[in-house]
């Protein structure tokens, strides 16, 4: 059984604040879903726990099974279990695929590593993600579709097997028959290693595939409510208009939006 | 594979086929250069195998008619001033691929793609361990003719790079293609120069630029950090991908790796 505990984290990016004393625990076999409107600060969240140096912590923690590890980097905390898979993967040319795996699980598997049952497990796992077999041996990244992509996150949280997975917007660019190889790959994850999962998305759909046993609405930078899975729908139909300061909220006048704060000037 | 091997001041010709004509004459008393002179007849790869101490070349190589050539290019040793020449005629084709790994060169290198749907194209990697000069000279001259040029350098030591690139499109000259992309990675604080030009006299043209002097971008950093590497393992990465990208030739590629190793072992 593992934990990690954000315990009343502000973050800030020069003179922005971004976090304000958030706090959120996620155990082994919980899936976790973070919703909000954009740019309030969920990506970065997941960021800063990674250990992102962009950003300054200003108060607070974050333990992985009850030790901080502010001090540590972001591949330690790799190694010790956190995997955070990315809305917008980077492009590396000239680094193939495997090479890249083969490294990052030989780095983390240390003398255990064995390139037969590496090899075995890639084909095995690129099979079950309906990925093509020249696939691994592209420049990682490089002419990816949006769906290859996200499907690749996947692949690399299966061959390094994290006891926490962060997914920042899996679903994002992702076709109908691929959102549910995804979702249906990542439910699999989980099971098999009971590890604790925190989503962010904007969408119902994805959670169709990965049910959450909680979700949280984020604005400003901190959690304003939490629910289950009936808050998705209720997110769906309603927004998220009743949880924001009053000024910023937006107000439907004909076909024009106006902002409460101008309304007055 | 047609093979030349200059060792100092020895040219070797070896199993060097009827599809290739090469003559030479070497340390011209005057400046004390020696020359050589390829033409190519047929669809031919070339290997040039080139060990240089303190000594200046000019190599002149011109493509038939609707031929084309393969060039894979490796350098040692050091102080090496050379001049390339190449000369394209009618639909001919040359793919350059080279690596220099010696200390301290000069380099002209000059272009000219005479006739129509002539194409050049250019794949260099360097890692730059004292003063290199690279000055290419790209002569658009007659319409439909491409040009790519790619230079790949890692500035280590006492690496001091500058690269200049002059890309000449006269009016009339319809229909031509011209890229430049000049990336120099530069670990040392020593400065760094790209001086991308662009002479395009021809509104019917396809012209674009890149040159970029710094380190690895810190979002492919965390992005390789956030799967369990090193920043050593990750930088080690990268600098594989960015000089062996492009390349298939087992001897460039072996020699690249041993040169690799012996910085980022």
């Amino acid at each position: 059984m593992h934990n990690l505990k954000i315990n009343n984290l502000s973050v800030s990016i020069g003179d922005k604040k971004i976090l304000d004393n958030f706090n959120l625990e996620i155990k082994s076999g919980e899936v976790h879903t973070i919703m909000g409107p954009n740019g309030i600060g969920k990506s970065t969240l997941l960021k800063v726990i990674m250990g992102d140096d962009t950003y300054t912590i200003t108060n607070g923690d974050i333990l992985f099974d009850d030790e901080s590890i502010l001090d540590k980097t972001v591949d330690e905390r790799a190694n010790i279990g956190i995997f955070l898979g990315l809305q917008t993967p980077i492009e590396i040319e000239g680094v193939s695929n495997a090479d890249f795996l083969r490294t990052a699980c030989s780095t983390k598997n240390k003398n255990n590593f064995k390139l037969m049952h590496f090899i075995k497990e890639l084909e095995s796992n690129s099979d079950k993600l309906k990925l093509n077999k020249d696939f691994i041996h592209r420049d990682l990244n490089i002419g990816f579709s949006g769906g290859e992509k996200k499907k690749n996150e996947i692949l690399q949280m299966y061959m390094l097997k994290p006891c926490i997975v962060l997914l920042d917007e899996i679903d994002s660019g992702l076709d109908v028959d691929s959102l549910k190889i995804v979702g249906d790959n990542v439910t699999e994850y989980k099971k098999d290693s009971n590890c604790g999962i925190l989503l962010i998305t904007h969408y119902q759909r994805l959670l169709d595939y990965i049910k959450p046993d909680f979700v949280h609405i984020m604005v400003d930078g901190k959690i304003v409510k939490t629910g289950d899975y009936k808050l998705v729908k209720y997110i769906e139909d309603n927004g998220y208009n009743e949880y924001m300061d009053s000024s910023k909220k937006t107000e439907k006048l004909g076909t024009c939006i106006v902002r409460e704060s101008l309304k007055n000037e | 594979m047609n093979k030349i091997v200059i060792d100092k001041e020895n040219v070797i010709l070896e199993k060097i086929t009827k599809s290739i004509d090469v003559n030479f004459e070497l340390r011209e008393s005057e400046f004390g250069i020696s020359k050589i002179f390829i033409k190519v007849l047929k669809n031919s790869n070339l290997f040039f195998d080139i060990n240089i101490d303190n000594s200046k070349y000019y190599i002149e190589i011109e493509v038939d008619n609707n031929v084309t050539l393969n060039i894979y290019e490796m350098k040692k040793g050091n102080k090496a001033k050379i001049q390339y020449n190449y000369i394209l005629l009618n639909n001919s084709i040359i793919n350059l691929y080279k690596y220099n790994g010696t200390t301290s060169i000069k380099e002209m290198i000059l272009v000219n793609l005479n006739e129509e749907y002539s194409k050049f194209n250019y794949n260099f990697k360097s890692i730059s361990k004292s003063k290199e000069n690279y000055d290419l000279v790209i002569n658009h001259n007659s319409k439909n003719t491409d040009s790519f040029i790619k230079n790949n350098i890692v500035n280590v030591e006492d690496g001091k790079t500058t690269i200049q690139v002059s890309s000449y499109v006269d009016n009339g000259n319809i229909g031509c293609n011209v890229d430049q992309s000049n990336r120099i990675i530069n670990l040392t604080d020593n400065k760094c120069e790209i001086r991308p030009n662009l002479y395009i006299d021809e509104y019917d043209c396809n012209a674009n630029h890149s040159a970029l002097i710094g380190g690895f971008s810190k979002q492919e950093l965390f992005y390789l950090q956030s799967r369990g590497l090193s920043i050593n393992d990750a930088n080690r990465l990268l600098i594989n991908g960015f000089l062996l990208s492009d390349f298939d030739n087992v001897k460039m590629i072996k020699e690249i790796k041993n040169n690799i190793n012996e910085y980022w072992g």
